[in-house]
C-alpha cells in the first residue's frame, strides 16, 4: 500500500516540526510538505497530489475555515483534519459544514493522530472526544424546550381563550408584544398555528 | 402707574430669585461652573433692584441722594455683577488660551473693572469730585465694550450668538433706563423698568443657551464614554490575539517537542508517569490560556456574529456545572455580524449568566435573544433562589454596575424581577 501523503498547515514552525517528528517513523505515512499560510497551502495543493491536510484554524492570512471549504471544493480526493486549540462548537460545526473530515485538539496524542488519519483515509470521520462533548453540549442547549415565565403566562392566557388585546390588557404590555411572544412560542414548539401550539403545550405539560 | 411699577418689580424680583436658586441647584447636580457664576450674577442683580428700586441708576447724582454706606453697597453690587457676569461669559463661551487675543482681552478686562472701582471709592471717600472720573470711566467703557462685543462676535459659535442677542436686550434696556433717569425724571414709569425688562429677556435667552449647552455636553460625554468602551474592547482584542496566537502557539509548539522527546527517550515507568503528568499540566495551561483569551475577546463574535457567539457561550459555560442553559434566538437569521453594539450585548449576557451560575443555585437558565425591527430584547431567566433587588441600589456588585453602564450607553432599559422562584432580567435595547 502506498503511504498516505500528508500536508501540515500551521503558522508556528515548531508545531509543524513537532507533528512531522511524530509521524516520521510511520511507514504508512509520508509528510510531503508543510505551509505556514493559507496561501502557501493552497498553492502547494494545486501542484502536489495530497491525501490528508492537517489544518490549523488560526492562520495569518485567512481563516482556516475558509481554507477547509476551498480544499473540499477543489480537491475532492484530499481530506482535511482540523488541528486547533479552538474547541468552540461553532468552529467545529463550520469545519463539518465546510467538508472537513476530522477535528482534533492540539493536545492530541500520537495514537489519536494516527487513528484519525487512518479513519479519514477509510472515508470516515474522526473527532476527538472533547470535540464530541462540545457538540453534545451545544445540542443540549437547543434540543429541549424551555419557556420563560412570561411565555408561560401568555400560553395559559391563550389557552383560556383570551385574544391578544385581552392578554395585553391583563399583563400591561402592548398587543404587538403579545403577538411577538405568540410567534416565538410557535417557533419554539415547532408548530404552525395557535391551535396546534396549545395542543403541543398541553402535551408537554407547559400549561395546567 | 405706581401699581404697574410694583407689579413689574415683583415679577422681575421673583423671576430673578427663582433663577438664582434654579441655577444654583443645577450647578450642584451638573457641576458646570458657568451655572454658579450666572446664579451669583442674578443674586447681585436681585439685591440691587430690591434695595435700589426707587433710587437712581448709575448716575452722577447718586452720591448726593444716597448715604455713604448705601452708595458703597450699590457700587459693590454693581462691581460684583460685572465681575460674575464676566466670569460667566468666559466659562459659558469657553474662552481659553487658544483664543489668543480674545483671551488676553478678557484678562485685561478683569483687571480694569476692580481698578476702576477702587479708584472711584478712593475719590469718593476723599471727597474729591468724582464727576470727571465718571466721565472718563464712561467714555473709556464705550470702546472697551465695543472691543468686548467684537471679540465675542469673533467666536462665531451658536453660544456667542445667543449671548450677543441676550446682551443686546440688556444693553438696550439699560440705555433707555439711563436716559429716563437723567432726562425724564418725572415719568410715571419707574426708570428701572426698561432695564429690568431687558435683563429678563437676557435671562430667558441665556437660560435657553445654558440648557442647550448642558444637553451638548451630555451628548459629548456619552460619545466619549462610547469611544472609551470601543477603545477598551479594541485593546482587549489585541491583547487576546497576542496571547492566543503568540503565547498559545508557542506553548503548543513546546507541547509537540515534548511529545517527540518522549517518543525518542528511554524512560522507566515512573519517569513516564511524571512526564505524562507534566504534559497534562501543559495541556491544562494551554486550555486556560485559551479560555482567558476568549473571555477577553470572543473571536467567534467577530467571525460569526452575536447569535453564534451567545450559543457557543451558553453551551461551553454549562460544562462542568449541573445547570442546564437554554439558548434561543428569534429574528437573528439575517442579523449582520460585526455590529458595534454586539460586544456590549454579549458582555451583558455573559455577566448575567455568570451571576446566575454563581449566586442563584439555579438548575436551569434561559437565555433568549429577540431582534425586531426597532429593538433587541435580551432575556436571562433562572429558576434559582432569587435575590433581593434592593441590594443592587445600595452596594451594587461590580458586575451589576458594568451591566447598568453598558445598558445606559446603549440607551437601553434594564428590568429585574426576582422572587424565590427565580429571577428574570430583561434588557431592552433600541436598534
Amino acid at each position: 500500500m502506498k503511504p498516505t501523503k500528508i500536508l501540515i498547515v500551521d503558522d508556528h514552525p515548531m508545531v509543524i516540526e513537532g507533528i512531522s517528528a511524530l509521524l516520521k517513523d510511520e511507514a504508512s505515512i509520508n509528510v510531503i510538505g508543510s505551509a505556514s499560510t493559507a496561501d502557501a497551502a493552497l498553492k502547494f495543493l494545486k501542484r502536489t497530489e495530497t491525501d490528508v491536510v492537517l489544518l490549523d484554524i488560526n492562520l495569518p492570512d485567512q481563516s482556516g475555515l475558509d481554507v477547509c471549504k476551498q480544499i473540499s471544493d477543489k480537491h475532492i480526493n484530499t481530506r482535511v483534519i482540523a488541528i486547533s486549540n479552538q474547541s468552540l462548537p461553532s468552529y467545529i460545526q463550520k469545519i463539518i459544514e465546510y467538508g472537513g473530515n476530522g477535528y482534533l485538539l492540539k493536545n492530541t496524542t500520537k495514537q489519536e493522530l494516527l487513528q484519525a488519519i487512518e479513519m479519514v483515509m477509510l472515508g470516515k470521520e474522526y473527532f476527538s472526544h472533547e470535540i464530541i462533548r462540545a457538540l453534545r453540549e451545544q445540542k443540549q442547549t437547543n434540543e429541549t424546550i424551555a419557556i420563560t415565565r412570561r411565555e408561560k403566562e401568555i400560553l395559559s392566557l391563550i389557552s383560556d381563550g383570551n385574544t391578544n388585546n385581552e392578554i395585553a390588557a391583563q399583563l400591561f404590555i402592548s398587543a404587538s408584544t403579545v403577538d411577538t411572544h405568540r410567534k416565538n412560542l410557535i417557533e419554539k414548539l415547532q408548530v404552525t398555528n395557535t391551535a396546534s401550539l396549545i395542543k403541543k403545550a398541553a402535551q408537554l405539560k407547559l400549561i395546567d | 402707574m405706581a401699581s404697574f411699577n410694583a407689579i413689574i418689580n415683583t415679577v422681575f424680583l421673583s423671576l430673578f430669585a427663582y433663577h438664582v436658586v434654579s441655577f444654583f441647584v443645577q450647578y450642584l447636580t451638573l457641576r458646570r461652573v458657568e451655572l454658579i457664576y450666572y446664579s451669583l450674577y442674578l443674586l447681585c442683580g436681585s439685591i440691587y433692584y430690591f434695595y435700589f428700586f426707587e433710587s437712581p441708576l448709575l448716575l452722577q447724582r447718586a452720591q448726593d441722594e444716597l448715604t455713604n454706606t448705601l452708595n458703597c453697597v450699590r457700587m459693590t453690587l454693581a462691581l460684583f455683577q460685572i465681575f460674575t457676569y464676566t466670569l460667566f461669559t468666559v466659562s459659558y463661551l469657553g474662552i481659553n488660551k487658544q483664543h489668543n487675543w480674545i483671551y488676553q482681552f478678557f484678562r485685561a478686562y478683569f483687571i480694569f473693572i476692580p481698578t476702576a472701582y477702587v479708584l472711584y471709592l478712593a475719590l469718593y471717600f476723599l471727597k474729591i469730585d468724582t464727576q470727571l472720573f465718571l466721565l472718563i470711566f464712561y467714555t473709556t467703557t464705550i470702546p472697551v465694550l465695543a472691543v468686548y462685543f467684537f471679540a465675542i462676535h469673533k467666536l462665531m459659535t451658536i453660544h456667542s450668538n445667543i449671548y450677543l442677542v441676550g446682551t443686546l436686550f440688556n444693553i438696550i434696556g439699560t440705555m433707555i433706563s439711563f436716559l429716563m433717569a437723567n432726562y425724564w425724571r418725572d415719568s410715571a414709569v419707574n426708570h428701572h423698568v426698561p432695564a429690568q425688562i431687558g435683563l429678563l429677556l437676557d435671562l430667558f435667552v441665556l437660560s435657553y443657551g445654558l440648557s442647550l449647552k448642558a444637553a451638548e455636553s451630555d451628548k459629548k460625554l456619552v460619545l466619549v464614554l462610547v469611544e472609551n468602551q470601543q477603545l477598551l474592547e479594541a485593546e482587549r482584542g489585541r491583547f487576546a490575539r497576542d496571547l492566543h496566537d503568540g503565547l498559545g502557539g508557542l506553548l503548543s509548539s513546546v507541547k509537540f517537542s515534548f511529545i517527540n522527546l518522549k517518543e525518542n527517550m528511554v524512560l522507566n515507568i515512573q519517569q513516564v508517569n511524571s512526564f505524562e503528568q507534566s504534559l497534562h499540566k501543559l495541556d491544562s495551561g494551554i486550555a486556560e490560556l485559551r479560555r482567558i483569551a476568549h473571555n477577553m475577546m470572543p473571536e467567534n463574535l467577530q467571525q460569526f456574529g452575536l447569535d453564534v457567539a451567545l450559543k457557543d457561550f451558553c453551551s461551553t459555560i454549562q460544562q462542568g456545572t449541573n445547570c442546564r442553559i437554554h439558548y434561543e434566538a428569534f429574528g437573528m437569521k439575517n442579523y449582520p455580524a460585526n455590529n458595534t453594539t454586539d460586544i456590549a450585548v454579549y458582555r451583558i449576557a455573559q455577566e448575567l449568566v455568570n451571576n446566575a451560575l454563581k449566586h442563584s443555585a439555579a438548575l436551569q437558565i434561559i437565555v433568549q435573544l429577540q431582534k425586531t425591527k426597532n429593538q433587541m430584547l435580551l432575556t436571562v431567566e433562572d429558576n434559582g433562589k432569587g435575590f433581593d433587588t434592593a441590594i443592587l441600589k445600595t452596594e451594587k456588585g461590580s458586575g451589576w454596575k458594568s451591566i447598568e453602564s453598558r445598558v445606559n450607553l446603549l440607551k437601553g432599559n434594564l428590568r429585574i424581577d426576582s422572587s424565590t422562584k427565580g429571577s428574570t432580567v430583561i434588557v431592552d435595547i433600541p436598534a
